[in-house]
């Protein structure tokens, strides 16, 4: 059985594990909680099995927790807004924090990762927020190459059409 | 499709240029480097410790070992010149069971247990976690919602009395502004009444002023023709 050392190996790569949680949650509580349930699955799951890439793995396990707490924050987005008091005391106008943010295309985009399939989110984070090559996100999601670029198109083309909105209401004030 | 590109790299390059922490602050990694140690402990408390699969595997083949012990202990028996006691082989075989296999597999059992309470109770503490967040955001959104609403009401009453209170001082400059006009009024005609009374008096004066005037002067002209003879008397001298 490999023996690892678990005390180096956080502190070697708990920045990039951080960075990877931080960069999709931005939020610093979740992004820690994050960054300890990606290391102790990475232990547990050394428990079982030979890792031979520790780094790779810790990133794809990050990037999972940071793409299930998207997913989460998006269907409890949807259970608040159901809420009818809300809609009761809101305004017909949007209030300023909610112009602000829906300018903010990174909000956007993170939200919109979240409602992707989570195979494609992870293949979609892997590839432009980690920067990882094709041929590591297959081995590192247990597919095959063309499958990750197939994942990979699918998910841009999904994020397209979800910020489209976005676009053209950014677009209308100046008549384009 | 060319625009669209253009957002989603766009909103690719905002997320990737956006300010991260470039390390988790130290309480997290403490914090998680001991989750790991004692996860390490626990690990370490239980050295034979392997997964459901491995303990079943074990199980089986210990099963069949003795199965097969048994099988050759009893073909042994069997072939043996002498007569087979199968009751006094039958408790042998029990007895050795019991002792070799038993205790491993009730050991094995009870470590299996654990392990499944265990995943139980982190899926329900997780669970329950989620709950209580999904219910403290409700919580604080009814909360936000009642000091909205209360502090809503109270601005009505406020924007209410000031309106009252501008409507009374505007009832009380109007009827301040209609007394002054009254006033006013009143003394232009009062003023009217005093200067025809005076223009009348100074008509009067000036009327006998201009008669004795006139009487003057027909005194004067009678006196200045002299001895033409005595002047006619005018009937207004003799009014005077």
């Amino acid at each position: 059985m490999q023996v690892h050392d678990w005390k180096r190996i956080t502190e070697e790569h708990a920045s990039a594990v951080w960075q990877t949680a931080y960069r999709l949650l931005h939020n610093q509580a979740d992004a820690a909680d994050c960054l300890q349930e990606t290391f102790l699955a990475a232990f547990e799951l050394a428990q079982r099995q030979r890792v031979r890439n520790i780094r790779g793995l810790l990133l794809r396990l990050a990037t999972t927790r940071a793409i299930d707490r998207l997913r989460q924050r998006t269907r409890r987005a949807r259970q608040e807004s159901e809420c009818e008091d809300w809609q009761q005391l809101a305004s017909a106008e949007p209030g300023p924090d909610s112009e602000a943010q829906s300018c903010e295309l990174a909000a956007r985009l993170r939200a919109a990762i979240g409602q992707l399939p989570a195979q494609e989110a992870k293949v979609f984070c892997l590839r432009h927020f980690n920067e990882l090559s094709y041929r590591q996100i297959a081995k590192e999601l247990q597919i095959t190459t063309g499958a990750a670029g197939v994942l990979l198109h699918r998910a841009k083309t999904k994020l397209r059409e979800l910020l489209a909105p976005v676009e053209e209401e950014t677009r209308l004030p100046y008549g384009t | 499709m060319e625009h669209d590109d253009d957002i989603l790299q766009r909103a690719i390059e905002q997320c990737r240029n956006e300010a991260i922490p470039p390390h988790p602050p130290q309480a997290v990694v403490d914090a998680t480097v001991a989750t790991l140690a004692e996860a390490a402990a626990r690990k370490a408390d239980s050295p034979r410790q392997r997964n459901t699969h491995v303990l079943r595997l074990t199980t089986r083949f210990a099963a069949a070992a003795a199965v097969l012990i048994f099988a050759g202990y009893a073909v042994g028996r069997l072939s043996a010149p002498r007569t087979l006691d199968i009751e006094q082989l039958r408790q042998a075989v029990e007895a050795s069971l019991a002792t070799s296999i038993e205790p491993t597999v009730r050991q094995r059992v009870i470590e299996d247990l654990g392990r499944q309470w265990q995943a139980t109770l982190e899926t329900t503490y997780v669970a329950l976690r989620e709950d209580l967040t999904v219910q403290y955001r409700h919580e604080l959104a009814q909360v936000a919602v009642q000091t909205l609403a209360a502090s809503n009401a109270n601005t009505n009453r406020l924007l209410e009395n000031l309106i009252e209170s501008i409507n009374v001082a505007d009832m009380q400059k109007r009827q301040w502004f209609v007394a002054g006009l009254e006033q006013i009024h009143t003394a232009r005609r009062q003023d009217n009444t005093q200067f025809a009374d005076a223009l009348v008096s100074f008509a009067s004066a000036v009327g006998g002023e201009f008669e004795r005037t006139k009487q003057d002067m027909v005194n004067l002209l009678a006196e200045t023709r002299g001895g033409a003879g005595a002047p006619d008397q005018p009937d207004s001298a003799t009014k005077d």
